[in-house]
Parts: structure tokens; C-alpha cells; sequence
């Protein structure tokens, strides 16, 4: 395992944490989902990674391929998660989430 | 001489009246009855209660006969059926788990299942007429039908497995019947503690029966009979298993200290009662301690602790029982120092006298306690100082009564005087100062306690109460009294021994190595003194209401509550195992759910010092979660790799 | 020894029987919580229509159940209605099912089970629809987990069960079922890490790139790495069963549920943990777990002490009933953990009768709870005056709970106290005061809830209604049935149990 490929390893879980604190701690809608994306750049980040430094030649499509795929895979749930919460600010005035609103 | 008519009787050829098919039909008949009348006629008393009784006439006279042909022909068979059998993998004789339950045949059995089967006949009989007008007969008659099926299947046990089942089954059986009147505070309580008491039984059992396979890899009865003394197992591990086997028995027979359920069985009704002190759990425990006897004689110690714990049971159960207020309870303590006195002698190695006192002890037991329900309902109450004066309303009940304290006391010629006279014979050949003592003691006690409570009922004048005219009386009628009588018969002859060894009850139940006792006549003197003096003395006291000195009132407080053993045991209970429950339930709010929430409220605290004080908070919860996640994830990985890494 | 030369280990050529049932088992539920999307829900005969639906997906699946029951008989130890099919060649896994002694009972009783939830759910409003697709992922991802023999396989259909229980839990439960209900998923998606954790490391230090559970069962792993593996699992696993000290998640969601809810959960959810430990633990890393081996029998007998004590000063009686639950399954790891023949088939018997009578318990404390408008016990009282049908059933349950002969689950407890006594005598004797202890407390529920006076307010309630009536005498028939004739599955569980065992050295 190089240098290089544990640099990018450890970038991406920083990022990952970063993604979920983001979720669990705010409050907002929009801030949640954005939370989300760190996360999915977080797992791509990962793919990149062992692309470039870690399977060996044969596999480093894989990884590019994986990456791009879960690009679409987060459009697409942010597309979604915008709408819904394009709704709850229709009905409660604000993007908050709380949970004892259930 | 009841056994010699038997023996003349003409009976089959053993291949085609094989006991243990009929053993079998015994048993199986209450069963059938109790579905029948679940499935069919639940809702209909008089059809429910006739079917238990003919089912049980049916299995009373397969007893029957199953004692007419142990007599014939004294034989141990066994018709065993495999409930489960599978390979264990193991090698030679452990390969095999097998689980078997089916019926044996041999005097013992015959003897104990006989009195089950009638007694139980005789009480649902009388509970035809006793329980006409309540709600609940037929689960009455359930109950009872149930109690008889439990209580043959310990009978009829081939192997532990088998006597555990059952054992169980004993358990709730006596529940429910404690419990019958389920409104009744008391009751259920008495009830409750019953269960757990017997419960506790059955556990033990378990306990002995895990033990007990472990070192021998064997269950049957018969086949361990022999093992026991073939060394395999050391004095102590013999000992472990007597001291099991000995707590399932005693909680079950009701031997000190697991004796309180006795008293508290008093709640039941008279014909449940009866059933449960003469041919009921009562009579379980001592009947295991005879089939287990191969394990006790083989331990001396065992031997030891059978007699000094019928030893004190009896002592304590008749002590107790002069001063008890209530009828039923009085009885129910003379029942308690009768099992004593039955432990004893099976532990001073009177073994068939034991059983024969099993035996004649139930009769006139089931007729006291008929005796008192029909008592209790004429009088309307149950304590004995609101009793008295019935010898001229109600004669025939009287005489029955007499016939039935008589015959518990010992008296000759009534029936516990032949058993009882042969364990003293057996202690006076050991030369037991003791023994002889707490014997001649517990029968001189006996007959007083016995005679006591025939006296604060039947003499002197009926105590004024308001609202109660002793005019209206009525002696028992009907069926009341035909039980009654056939079992004041069955207390006047039951005892009697042919002086012949093929019909001598004594001998009819026998254990090798032991020894028969011969009767003495020393004994047999000593036994009728000390009864017939104890029932005078008892009689001179009592029937004068010879009033207690008050100096001795609070011991006579004391001796009536048990001298508080029971209060001491709820306190045990409430003090000890309460605040366990508390403390562990103090534990998870607070250390284990504490802990979760700890991780979460830190970070919440981290965050908003402020508002960390508040209620169960889930984000932190997930964020602190998280972060032990990933901690422990990270501390793992590394770990794992570091090992997987050393070891390539 | 020569027992077991003639038990024959797994074979690869799977046996002649239909060999799409038990993904029929594992895919219908998921087909019906899809189908039931396209039901509209907006009138009352529509919801009923809905709920019809979903009774008859788990009747179907539950007619599969006991069609592979009976085409069973004893495979010898080898796994039956196998199927393979590629599904991930270049990671390795590939979709495999196959049931043997083991998970074939349990397997049943999950389709018996929720056939018995669905039916018990008949009062539901707007959101029926939401739950009866639920409840129905739910059976995918349980049934999903015992067909399985792949890891990564087991690991996804264990997973698919903890976003359906945390809704059903949080949207359908008590007052404080938010608590409740994020307790539960925080504790399993966190034993589900540990769980993934355990899988790829085999995966990655196995000379064989697959997750194949067969194929992987003959492994020479150093010792350090087998143990490491062998504890991730079992804490995942113990944290599943409910084992001291992770338990409170179980007795807090038993508390919130519904009852068809914690039917499920503590019916059949928890028997995945016991599943997973005799599986995986006991099958596949036997040496390992015997190693580690002191530590779980003191784990199991807390746990059967622990609950025994916490139920007996329990009010609230939905919560005992989940202590009750976690007592047998801390019998169960006993039985694990003393790895006897005879324990561990008394361990599969007690995990079939444990989940028929929690099933019961959940019932009648939801009729009892229903109808006395509380759950502390205390406040009730002489409640057979008015529910003698319903005392009955409590009392049986009780008993069943107990292990009282005839019922069920006497059989399953007499075999671990006299298979696990030999190896583990003084854990045995605990365990089996904890039995005692238990007894008490479930005989002093029924005195204190059905017996005695009656107060007032409780003078006047309805008896057992006909669908709780048919939900309770199913049950008890099938607790009976297995308590009398306890061959029915024996002679099923127990060729397996001793390949699982000769197997699992590795």
C-alpha cells in the first residue's frame, strides 16, 4: 500500500465524516442533503483511489466507472431530495427538520 | 384381611390380563374423560361431572386389578414407549439420546395408584353432591380429572424423565385446585406460593435428572438400580443427587422447610383437599423417595437426611397443628407431621412399613377433610372456637369423624396402627434412642392433635353466633355420606395384615436389602399407649375447653402461625430478591442506557452546554454512535491488520 | 466414532426437489409489498381489500413453508432445496440458498409468524398500506437470512430488515416509540457493522475469493485471525439475540411496538441471533468459539439471570414479556456455548418454541393491555371474571413460558440443561435457577392480573374477540403439538446439528 493511496484513503473518510456530521447534526433540509454529497464523493473518492494506485491496470476502468456511476446515483437522489424538500417549505414555512415533529 | 379376599379371587393367566396394559388403560382413562369433557360437554354439569365419574370408576377398577394380580404374582414390568430418540455422535453407549415415557407394574405402583384412583373416585362423588350449586364444577371436575391423570402418570413412572413430567403436571394440577375459588384473595395467594414451592420441586428434579444422566447416561428406574452402588460414583456425588432428589420430594410432600404450601392448601375445596392431602402432591414426594430408593440406600447420608427431616417434620407439623384456630388447617398440619413420619421411616429403612403408611394414612386423611367440608358448609365457618356441640345434630358425620381420628391416630385396630407399629419395630431393632423417641412422641402428639379437633367440634355446646341457628343443622345424606362411609370402612380394614407372608401388606412392598421388620410385640404396645393415651389426655383437655394460662399465650400465637417461618420467608423474598430487581433495573437505566446515552450527551454537551440537560436527545445519540462506530471501527482495523498483517 | 464417519458432509449436487421454493419463501413477501403499492387505501373497503392482499401473500408463503417442511424428511445433515445461481462472479458471491435442520424449523416458524402479525393487525387506519408493506419487506429480509449461504447474501437480507422494523416501530408504536425506535436502528446498524467487519475480513483472508458459506467452511485460518473473526461475529450476533449487556434496545422496542410488531420481533427477529451464532459461530468457527467460549457462557448466564430478576419486579407487562423472551435466548447461548449435540438440538427446539410462545405472550398482553387501559400490573386485577377466555390463553402462555410439560418448550429446556450440564456444570445450575426465578414471575403475573378481587373499573370488559381467538388457539395448538410430539422437527434438526458440529472445526 503506497503512500499516496493511504493519503486518499484517509482524505476520503475525513470527507465521509465531514458528510455525516453535516446529516446528523443540522437541522436544515438542503444542509442534510448536502451532507449526503459529501458522502457519495467520499465512496467515489475511494473508487478513484484504488483506480489510480491500488488493483493494478486491469481494474483501474472499474474504479473510473464506478465513480461516474455514483455521480448519477447522487443526482439522482439529490433530484428527489430537493423536491421533497421543495415541499416541506410549502407547507412549514422552513426547511427544518426536526424530530419531534415526527 | 382386605388383601386375602383379593388373593382368592380367580384371575387370568399374567399373558392375557397383563397388569401393565391395564396400568395403562388407568391411566389413560382420565385423560380421555378430561378431553371428552373439554371437547364435548363443557357446557352441560351433570353430563361433565357423570363422565369423570365413570371414567374414573374405569380406572379405579384397572388399579384394581393391577393389585390383584401384583398379589398373585409380584412381578416388575414395564411397557415403555419411545417420545424421542435421536443420535448424539458420541461414542458407545452415549451415541444414543433417548427420551422414554410408559407405565410399569410392581406392588409399589400397584398399591400407590389403587389408593389414587379410589380416593379420587370417591371425592369427585361426593363432589357431585358437595359442588352442585357452584359456577365453575365442571372446571372443577377438569381439574380433578386432570389432578388424577398426574398424579397415576408419577405412579406409573418408568424412569425420572417421566416422573419429572409428571411431576410437573402435579404442580399445576395442585395449583388450580388451590386456586379454585380464584375470587378469594387468600386463595390465589395460597395457590401462588404452592406453585413456586413446587415449582422449586420440579426444578431440583431437573437439576438431579441433568446430574444423574451425566454420570450414568441413564434414567430407568430399574437399570439404575443397579448402578448405584456399583462405585462409578463417589459418595459424595451419590449424596449431591439424594440431597436433589430429596428437595424435589420434600417440596412436593411438603417436608420443613419447604412445608408452607400445606397449610395454605386448606384454601381448596373439602373434596379437593382431601384428594390433594391423601392421594395428591402430598403423597408425590414420598412416593419418589420410594421408587429412588436404590440412590438413598446407597448413600447413607441420604439415609441421614430422609430421617432427621421427617424427623422434624413430624415433630414440628404436630406440634403446630395443636394450635391451630381453623379446622382444615389443623388437619392440614396433622397431614404435615404424617409425611414426616413417613420420611422418616423410609430414612431409618423401614421401607415397606413407609409405603404402607403412605397407604393407610390416606383413607382416613380424605375422610377428615369430607368430614370438614361438610362441617364447614352446615356450620358456616371454619374456626374452631365458633364450633362445638354437633355430636347430637349430626351423629352419623360424628361417628364417621371418630372412625377417621381414630384410625389417624394409630388406635388399634384402625388402619395407621399397623404401619405405625412397624416402623417402630424397625427403629427399635436400629436402636435409635432418637427415633424411638420422635416416634412415640409424634404418634402420642398425633392422636392428641386428632382428638382435639373431634373434640372442639363434636363436644360441649355450639359456640352463640349471631345470625345462626344450630336448629338447622342437617346431617350429611346421599352421596355426602356414602363416600364418607366407604372410606371410614377402607380406614377400619385397610390396616389389618394377614399373619401370612403372601398377603402381608408390609411385605408386599419390598426393596432388596432391606430388611423386614418383625413386628414387635413391644412395639405394637407402645404404639397403641401412646395413642390411646394421647387421644384421652387430648379428650380430658379438650373437651372441657380447658382454658390456656395466658403467660403461654403468645407461644400458642407462635406455634399458630407456624411459628412465623412463612412471615420470615415473604420477608427473605420481599427483602432480598425485590431489591435486586431494583438495583437491575437500576443498572440498565442508568449504567447501560446511561453509557449510550453518555457517548451522545457528550458530544451534545460539546455542542450546546445549554440545552444538554434536556431529554433523551437522538442526534447526539446517532453522532456519538457514529464516532464510536468509527473509533472501534478504526481501533479493529488496525488491530486486524496488525494481526493479519504478523501472520501474513 | 463410527457414528460419525457415516454422516456425510455437504455435497455439491443438490437434491432432486423444487429448486425455486424457497426463493418463492424469500422473493414473494417483497412481490406483495410491491404489489400492494398500486392498492388504493382511501376507504375503509379498501384497506380491507389491502389487508386481504397481505394475508394472502404470507398464507402463500406460509403453504411454501410447510411444503418444504414436508418434502424435508432428514437430508442427512447436507442442505436441501439448494439453489446457485451467479449473481456477483468477479467479488465471489454468488446467490445461494439452501436450508438444513437447522433453519428449515425456523424458516417455518417465520411464515407461521407472520401470517399470525398480519392477522393480528386489523385495526389500522391511513397507513395501512405503509405497514403491511413493511411487515412484508420484513419477512424478505427474514426468511432472506435463513435460506442464505452466502455471506454477503446473509449480510444484505440482514440489513433489509432494519429500515422496516425502525418505521414500523416509529410510526406505528407507543408514546415514547421515537426513542424506542431510533435505539433499535443505532444498536443494529452498529452490531451490523461489526457484522459486515467479520465478513470481509474472511473474505479477505480466506485463500479462496469468495463468500460462499460452503466453500468456505473448511478453512485453515491462523488462530488469531479465526478468534478475531469468531468475536465480531458473536457481538454482532449477541447484540441480535438479546444478550446482557445489549439488550436494552429489545426490552424498550418490545415496550413501544405494536403488538404485531413485537410479535415479530421478539418471535422471530431475535432467533436470528441465535441462528447466526449456532450458523456461523458454532459451524463455521467452532474452534474459535470454543476458544472464547468461557466468555460467552458467562454472557449467556447473566442473561438468563438478569432477565429472570428484571421481570420479576416488572410492572409494565409488555416489558416482561420481552424479558421472558431474552431469557430463553440466553439458554440458547448456553446451549451454543457448551457446543453438545443434545444442547444445541434443544436449543433449535427452544428457538421454534420460544418464537410460537412469545408470539402468544405479545398477543394476550396486547388483548390484557387493551382492555385494562394500562400496563402497569399492579393496576389490574380479577380480570377472569370478565376474560376467562383470555386468562386461559395468558395462563397457558405463562406456562409455555415456564416450560411446562406438554408445552413446547419443556423439551427444549430439559434437553440444554441435561446437554450443557456435562461441560458446563455450574453455568447450568445458575441457569437453571434462573428458570425458577422466571416461573415465580410469570405465575405471580397471572395472580396478580387475572386473579383475586375485581376492581370497579374493571368490572365490566369483553372477552377474547374471534380473530384474537383464532390467533391464540392457533398458537397453542402448534405449542402443544411440538410439546407432545416433539418428532415432528426433531428428527429434522437433529442429522444437522451433528454435521453443523463435525463440520465446523476449521
Amino acid at each position: 500500500m503506497s503512500a499516496g493511496l493511504n493519503l486518499l484513503l484517509v482524505a476520503s473518510a475525513a470527507l465521509f465524516a465531514v458528510g455525516v456530521l453535516g446529516v446528523v447534526t443540522r437541522r436544515s433540509a438542503v444542509v442534510m442533503l448536502l451532507g449526503t454529497q459529501f458522502m457519495f464523493i467520499a465512496g467515489a473518492l475511494v473508487f478513484v483511489a484504488f483506480a489510480r494506485f491500488g488493483l493494478g491496470a486491469a481494474r483501474a476502468n472499474a474504479g473510473a466507472t464506478m465513480a461516474l456511476f455514483i455521480g448519477a446515483v447522487s443526482v439522482a437522489e439529490l433530484a428527489v431530495g430537493l423536491a421533497m424538500a421543495a415541499l416541506i417549505y410549502r407547507e412549514h414555512r422552513s426547511f427544518a427538520l426536526d424530530a419531534d415533529r415526527g | 384381611m382386605t388383601l386375602a379376599l383379593l388373593a382368592a379371587a380367580p384371575k387370568g393367566p399374567l399373558d392375557t390380563w397383563s397388569p401393565t396394559l391395564l396400568a395403562l388403560f388407568a391411566l389413560l382413562l382420565p385423560l380421555i374423560a378430561l378431553l371428552i369433557v373439554l371437547a364435548f360437554t363443557i357446557d352441560s354439569r351433570r353430563v361433565s361431572a357423570w363422565i369423570a365419574v365413570i371414567f374414573t370408576l374405569a380406572a379405579a377398577v384397572c388399579t384394581f386389578l393391577v393389585v390383584a394380580i401384583e398379589v398373585a404374582h409380584p412381578l416388575h414390568l414395564e411397557r415403555p414407549a419411545t417420545f424421542l430418540q435421536f443420535f448424539t455422535g458420541q461414542s458407545g453407549s452415549a451415541a444414543e439420546f433417548t427420551l422414554q415415557w410408559g407405565v410399569l407394574s410392581d406392588p409399589l405402583a400397584a398399591e400407590v395408584s389403587f389408593a389414587v384412583a379410589l380416593i379420587s373416585l370417591l371425592v369427585q362423588i361426593y363432589a357431585l353432591a358437595f359442588m352442585r350449586r357452584e359456577d365453575g364444577v365442571v372446571r372443577f371436575f377438569c381439574v380433578l380429572l386432570f389432578a388424577t391423570f398426574a398424579m397415576l402418570g408419577v405412579t406409573f413412572s418408568i424412569n425420572y424423565f417421566e416422573m419429572l413430567l409428571f411431576f410437573g403436571l402435579v404442580t399445576l394440577s395442585t395449583y388450580l385446585m388451590i386456586g379454585h375459588w380464584w375470587q378469594r384473595e387468600e386463595a390465589v395467594a395460597a395457590a401462588s406460593r404452592a406453585f413456586i414451592i413446587s415449582a422449586l420441586g420440579d426444578i431440583a428434579l431437573l437439576a438431579a435428572v441433568a446430574y444423574i444422566y451425566f454420570r450414568f447416561n441413564e434414567l430407568n428406574f430399574q437399570a439404575l438400580s443397579g448402578h448405584y452402588t456399583g462405585g462409578r460414583v463417589s459418595a459424595n456425588g451419590l449424596f449431591i443427587m439424594a440431597i436433589l432428589v430429596f428437595i424435589a420430594a420434600a417440596a412436593k410432600s411438603a417436608q420443613f422447610p419447604l412445608h408452607l404450601w400445606l397449610v395454605g392448601s386448606a384454601q381448596a375445596p373439602a373434596p379437593a383437599a382431601a384428594l390433594i392431602h391423601s392421594a395428591g402432591s402430598a403423597v408425590c414426594g414420598v412416593y419418589l423417595i420410594a421408587r429412588a430408593y436404590g440412590l438413598f440406600y446407597a448413600s447413607p447420608r441420604g439415609l441421614a437426611l430422609l430421617a432427621i427431616a421427617g424427623g422434624l417434620t413430624a415433630v414440628l407439623g404436630v406440634l403446630w397443628a395443636l394450635f391451630q384456630e381453623n379446622l382444615k388447617r389443623a388437619i392440614a398440619y396433622t397431614t404435615m407431621s404424617e409425611l414426616g413420619l413417613m420420611v422418616l421411616a423410609l430414612g431409618i429403612g423401614a421401607y415397606g412399613a413407609g409405603v404402607f403408611e403412605l397407604f393407610t394414612h390416606a383413607w382416613p386423611k380424605a375422610l377428615l377433610f369430607l368430614a370438614a367440608g361438610v362441617i364447614i358448609r352446615e356450620l358456616r365457618t371454619e374456626r374452631l372456637a365458633e364450633m362445638g356441640g354437633l355430636w347430637q345434630r349430626m351423629r352419623f358425620t360424628g361417628v364417621l369423624m371418630l372412625i377417621a381420628v381414630a384410625a389417624g391416630a394409630g388406635i388399634p385396630p384402625f388402619s395407621t396402627f399397623w404401619s405405625k407399629d412397624t416402623i417402630l419395630s424397625k427403629a427399635l431393632e436400629l436402636g435409635s434412642p432418637l427415633a424411638i423417641a420422635v416416634i412415640t412422641a409424634v404418634t402420642f402428639l398425633g392422636a392428641m392433635a386428632l382428638v382435639r379437633i373431634f373434640a372442639l367440634v363434636f363436644t360441649g355446646e355450639t359456640a352463640r353466633r349471631r345470625r345462626f341457628e344450630p336448629d338447622r343443622i342437617r346431617d350429611a345424606g346421599g352421596r355426602l355420606a356414602l363416600t364418607m362411609a366407604v372410606l371410614a370402612i377402607a380406614s377400619l380394614v385397610s390396616g389389618i395384615r394377614g399373619f401370612r407372608g403372601r398377603t402381608d401388606p408390609i411385605a408386599f412392598v419390598t426393596f432388596p436389602g432391606v430388611s423386614l421388620p418383625n413386628s414387635h410385640f413391644v412395639a405394637a404396645g407402645v404404639i397403641a399407649a401412646s395413642a390411646v393415651l394421647g387421644a384421652l389426655v387430648a379428650f380430658v383437655v379438650y373437651a372441657r375447653r380447658v382454658r390456656v394460662p395466658a403467660a403461654l399465650q403468645p407461644v400458642r400465637h407462635a406455634m399458630g402461625e407456624g411459628l412465623f417461618i412463612d412471615r420470615a420467608y415473604r420477608l427473605a423474598a420481599v427483602g432480598i430478591v425485590l431489591p435486586v430487581s431494583r438495583a437491575a433495573a437500576w443498572v440498565e437505566t442508568r449504567v447501560v442506557d446511561g453509557g449510550l446515552d453518555l457517548v451522545g450527551d457528550s458530544f451534545e454537551f460539546a455542542r450546546q452546554p445549554r440545552r444538554w440537560l434536556g431529554e433523551f436527545r437522538i442526534r447526539p445519540l446517532l453522532i456519538g454512535l457514529f464516532a464510536g462506530v468509527v473509533v472501534l471501527g478504526t481501533l479493529a482495523i488496525v488491530l486486524a491488520g496488525g494481526i493479519i498483517g504478523r501472520t501474513g | 466414532m463410527t457414528l460419525l464417519q457415516a454422516i456425510p458432509t455437504t455435497t455439491a449436487t443438490p437434491i432432486t426437489l423444487p429448486t425455486l421454493l424457497l426463493s418463492a419463501m424469500v422473493w414473494v413477501p417483497a412481490l406483495g409489498a410491491i404489489g400492494l403499492l398500486f392498492f388504493p387505501t382511501r376507504t375503509e373497503v379498501q384497506r380491507e381489500r389491502a389487508r386481504s392482499f397481505a394475508i394472502g401473500t404470507t398464507a402463500l408463503v406460509l403453504a411454501f413453508g410447510v411444503f418444504m417442511w414436508y418434502g424435508f424428511r432428514d437430508q442427512s445433515g447436507t442442505f436441501a432445496y439448494e439453489e446457485t445461481r451467479s449473481w456477483l462472479r468477479g467479488v465471489g458471491s454468488s446467490y445461494h440458498l439452501g436450508v438444513d435442520g437447522v433453519s428449515m424449523p425456523l424458516l417455518l416458524l417465520s411464515t407461521i409468524l407472520f401470517v399470525v402479525a398480519v392477522l393480528a393487525s386489523s385495526r389500522l387506519r391511513e397507513q395501512a398500506k405503509e405497514y403491511f408493506i413493511l411487515l412484508l419487506l420484513l419477512e424478505t429480509g427474514v426468511n432472506g437470512v435463513f435460506a442464505s449461504l452466502d455471506y454477503l447474501l446473509f449480510f444484505l437480507f440482514w440489513q433489509l430488515q432494519a429500515v422496516p422494523m425502525f418505521l414500523l416501530i416509529a410510526r406505528f408504536g407507543g408514546p415514547r416509540r421515537l426513542s424506542a425506535a431510533w435505539k433499535f436502528l443505532a444498536v443494529d446498524l452498529a452490531a451490523s457493522a461489526l457484522l459486515l467487519l467479520a465478513i470481509l475480513i474472511l473474505y479477505f483472508k480466506a485463500p479462496v475469493r469468495t463468500f460462499d458459506i460452503s466453500t468456505l467452511h473448511d478453512l485453515a485460518l491462523p488462530a488469531a485471525t479465526a478468534t478475531l473473526i469468531g468475536w465480531l461475529f458473536f457481538i454482532a450476533f449477541a447484540v441480535r439475540l438479546p444478550a446482557f449487556p445489549f439488550h436494552t434496545w429489545f426490552i424498550d422496542a418490545q415496550a413501544e411496538a405494536s403488538a404485531p410488531t413485537a410479535l415479530i420481533l421478539g418471535g422471530i427477529l431475535v432467533k436470528l441471533g441465535g441462528y447466526g451464532v449456532i450458523r456461523v459461530n458454532l459451524g463455521e468457527f467452532q474452534d474459535a468459539f470454543h476458544r472464547i467460549s468461557g466468555a460467552v457462557v458467562v454472557i449467556a448466564v447473566v442473561t438468563v439471570l438478569w432477565s429472570a430478576i428484571a421481570a420479576l419486579a416488572q410492572d409494565d407487562l409488555r416489558r416482561l414479556v420481552g424479558y421472558v423472551v431474552m431469557s430463553h435466548m440466553g439458554l440458547v447461548l448456553l446451549a451454543a456455548a457448551s457446543a453438545a449435540p443434545v444442547a444445541i438440538n434443544g436449543a433449535v427446539l427452544l428457538m421454534v418454541a420460544d418464537g410460537l410462545t412469545a408470539a402468544l405472550l405479545v398477543l394476550m398482553a396486547a388483548a390484557i393491555v387493551e382492555r385494562a387501559g394500562t400496563t402497569s400490573i399492579r393496576a389490574m386485577g380479577g380480570m377472569a371474571a370478565n376474560m376467562g377466555r383470555g386468562a386461559l390463553f395468558w395462563i397457558l402462555a405463562a406456562l409455555a413460558a415456564i416450560g411446562f410439560p406438554g408445552l413446547a418448550s419443556f423439551i427444549g429446556q430439559f434437553m440444554i440443561v441435561v446437554g450443557a450440564y456435562p461441560s458446563q456444570r455450574i453455568a447450568t445450575w445458575i441457569a437453571v435457577l434462573g428458570i425458577l426465578v422466571l416461573a415465580g414471575a410469570m405465575i405471580l403475573t397471572v395472580q396478580r392480573i387475572f386473579f383475586g378481587a375485581t376492581p370497579e373499573r374493571l368490572g365490566r370488559l369483553r372477552d377474547l374477540g374471534t380473530l384474537e381467538l383464532f390467533n391464540a388457539a392457533a398458537l397453542t395448538t402448534f405449542i402443544v403439538l411440538l410439546g407432545v410430539l416433539p418428532a415432528i422437527l426433531m428428527d429434522s434438526i437433529n442429522f444437522s446439528v451433528l454435521s453443523l458440529l463435525s463440520r465446523g472445526s476449521g
